[in-house]
This record gives C-alpha cells, structure tokens and sequence, in this order.
C-alpha cells in the first residue's frame, strides 16, 4: 500500500519537473536530477522495506567521539 | 541560480537569529543546565557569545574576500581544485545532515510534547513539503516571510518571559561559579556550537545588498540570539532552580505552562507551538536553501530548483532514520554534535582563511 502511494508521489514529481528541463534542454539539470532522484527513491523504498540505510551518524561517531571524550577529560 | 536575488542586512540578521533561536531556546537550556548547573546563564550568555563573536568575525574576513560567491564555489580557489571541491561536498553534506536532524528535532518535539498519538513521518513530511515549497520560490521569498514572522516570535517570547517575573527567584543563581570556571566552558559547548549555526553566511552571503556591512550583521546577529538564549535559559534556572531545569526536556514549554494569571491567562504553551512550528519551519528552509545551492553550485548548475524535491527526499528519509528514538538525539546533540559541528563552523573556515591570508597577502587580483 505504501509503496504504491510512493511510486505514485514519484511518478508525480518526476512528471512536474522533468517537462520543463527537458524543454529548456537544461542536460545538466537533468542529469542530476536524475541521478539524486534516483538515490532519494532508493533511499525511500530502502528505508520504507527496513533494510539497513548507511548511516552517517555512526560514521561521525566514530570519528568524533575520542574528541568528545578528551573534551570530557580536560573540563572535568 | 538567480544572482540578482538580494537582501537587506536587516533580513539576514533576522533570518539568522530565527533559525537559531527557534531550536536553541528549546534545547540548550536543560543541555546546559546539565554541565553548568545554576552558572548555565553565564555559559549561554558570556562565553558562547565570545565564541559567536570569533566564528563571525572568521566568516566576515573569509566571506570579503569573495563577496560574490559562496564557500562551495571559492574554496576550490584558495586551496586547489581537489581539496575544495572535497570541502564543498563536506559542508553540502554538513547541511543536509544537520538539516535532517532538525526536522527530527521538530516532530520529536511535536510527538513528546503534544500529539503522542500521532506518528513521527507525518510531522517530518508536513514540514519538509512546506519548507519545499519555500525554497523553490528563493531567498527573497525566505527572507519576507521571516519578515513577518519574527515580530510575532519576540512579542510572543518576551510575553511569556513577561508574565513569570512573579516568580522568578534569583537567589537560584546563588553562589556564583560554585566549581570553579570549568563546568561553564563545558555548558557553553552546546550553545556554542547553536550560535555556530551562523555558518549558514558562508552559503548566503552573496545574496546580502551590502556585503561590507556582513561583519555587522554577524556580531548584530550573534548578539541577538545570546539575548534571547540567556534570557531563556535565565528565566528557567531562575523559575525551577537549576536541578529541575536540567532534568526537564524542554523547559521552555514547562515555563509556559508554569504561566497562570489570576487563573484565567492559563495554557500559553500553545503560543510555544505557534513560534515553533512556524519558527522551525523558516530554520529548515534555510538550511535546505542552503543543501540545494551547494549541490547545485558544486555541479555547476544554473537553475537550482529541479534539485529541490531529491534533496528534501533525502533528508526526509534520513531525518526517521538517523536516530532510533529521542533520548538517542539529545545524547548526541550534547556529546559528538560539538566537536563535529566546531570542525565545520569554526575548523575549516579557518583554515580557509589563513591559506587565503597568505595567498592574498599583496591583494587579490580581481
């Protein structure tokens, strides 16, 4: 069901803007609008389905939390 | 991207101080209250003021040098094409990835405070559509509608903080630095890291009618958004005391409700609500405006609007699937958040500048 309202919403979006990039011949526009159209949906039906989404915030915990830490150490 | 799009100083100075307070004065008082205890005023007040004042101060020097562009577009010219085009993809990164947990901030708050019946994508849609709507009409039409808005956010503001004189107490802020001036640069992190969000300039500045009056505008900005953050943060610590505050999730909606004026004046957290929604709203139109030009700009697209509606797709699927639940969002807003926002907002601006510094030593050739 869910799905379906999604397809729909893409469908439509992609309906709005494509007609006047490709009047315009705006390739550019087009190409990259594509291709983050692309990632978006993939994203979407990834995060709709609960597959596992890359997650940036453990990324950036990773990296990050040592200097948390320190910051931790010195002001305590 | 249209070029002609212009603002006054004034716009940005209220578009600034709107997209930072909004959240600010709901999240940093029990964040700072939590380190500094009852010093949480002099934190929010003192110290990350200065830190404002230094990051803005940053921008000014950095963003004068190219008045005409943003930080994705010139920082390939001050550090090479490779480095600054890594530095670009970082900060587009850097705002839809902030921007994504504002719009978690905004349905988070909405769900625990208001309507726990409802679920949390129906927030988090409602407000990426509008701000959708927003940026693709541009930066003028930002700037106006925020206009209008925050007249209504201080009147409602100083309203609430009006009608608790009664029962402010300020022998909570008594003794003064009780341990020493450590826990207070520890609770000014956070809201340094908020005061931080100026950052935006860096995307915005060439949209400005008097770019030589940007200095102005910042340290202007910064200095309004520390009134308003102390003020709360003030008024909280000064109600509840400061054990209470740090143990509140938003005192700002408990001092609201706190609110009661010869039993008929009651229930003002509805005013919280209107500021809210409608605050939050101009502050992820922001950012995004801010995603969707950097995008656009480090393609090298004219028109930025086909952009729009992928990006807000993205950041919508990220801003339900960043955190598990609310507690997960605020440990990290007070824990990584600060070193991880510094590096952005104060790290790589500086390190722009001084390889900008020495470059342009003799005078930039134009």
């Amino acid at each position: 069901m869910i799905i379906l309202v999604l397809i729909i919403v893409f469908i439509g979006i992609i309906a709005l803007e494509t007609p006047v990039m490709l009047k315009n011949r705006q390739w550019r526009e087009l190409a990259a609008f594509g291709v983050l159209m692309l990632g978006a949906m993939v994203l979407t039906f990834a995060q709709v389905l609960g597959l596992p989404l890359p997650n940036p915030t453990s990324g950036i915990e990773m990296i990050f939390s040592p200097v948390a830490d320190m910051i931790k150490n010195i002001l305590s | 991207m249209k070029k002609d799009e212009k603002v006054s100083s004034t716009q940005m100075i209220f578009l600034l101080v709107t997209t930072i307070t909004v959240t600010g004065f709901l999240f940093v008082p029990s964040i700072t209250a939590q380190y500094a205890s009852r010093d949480g005023w002099i934190s929010v007040g003192l110290a990350a003021t200065l830190f404002g004042i230094l990051v803005a101060l940053v921008y000014t020097r950095l963003g004068l040098y190219f008045p005409e562009k943003s930080v994705v577009e010139y920082a390939p010219e001050i550090i090479g094409k490779f480095g600054g085009r890594l530095i670009g993809l970082l900060y587009i990164f850097f705002f839809i990835h902030i921007n994504a947990i504002i719009v978690r901030e905004f349905g988070d708050f909405l769900v625990t405070a208001f309507l726990p019946e409802t679920p949390l994508p129906v927030f988090n849609t409602v407000v990426v559509l509008l701000a959708a709507f927003v940026v693709s009409n541009g930066m003028e039409v930002l700037c106006r509608m925020n206009q209008f808005l925050f007249p209504l956010f201080v009147a409602a503001f100083v309203f609430i903080v009006f009608l608790l004189t009664e029962d402010v107490n300020f022998g909570n802020f008594l003794p003064l630095m009780e341990n020493g001036i450590k826990p207070v640069i520890r609770g000014s992190l956070v809201p340094g890291a908020w005061r931080g969000e100026i950052v935006l300039i860096l995307m915005f500045l060439p949209f400005m009618n008097q770019p030589r009056e940007a200095g102005k505008t910042l340290v202007g900005a910064v200095l309004l958004i520390g009134f308003f953050l102390t003020l709360t943060t003030a008024t909280s610590i000064a109600v509840f005391g400061p054990l209470l505050t740090q143990n509140m999730v938003f005192p700002i909606l408990e001092l609201a409700r706190y609110v009661s004026l010869g039993r008929f004046l009651e229930r003002l957290e509805a005013v919280v609500i209107i500021v809210w929604v409608a605050g939050v709203t101009v502050k992820v139109a922001a950012f995004y405006l801010a995603a969707v030009l950097g995008t656009a700009q480090w393609l090298n697209i004219k028109d930025y609007r086909p952009l729009v509606y992928p990006v807000g797709l993205i950041i919508l699927v990220y801003s339900m699937a960043l955190f598990e639940n609310s507690r997960e969002l605020v440990d990290f807003l007070a824990t990584v958040f600060v070193p991880y926002a510094y590096l952005f907002e104060l790290g790589i601006p500086m390190g722009l500048l001084a390889v900008a510094l020495v470059r342009y030593r003799g005078g930039r050739k134009q």
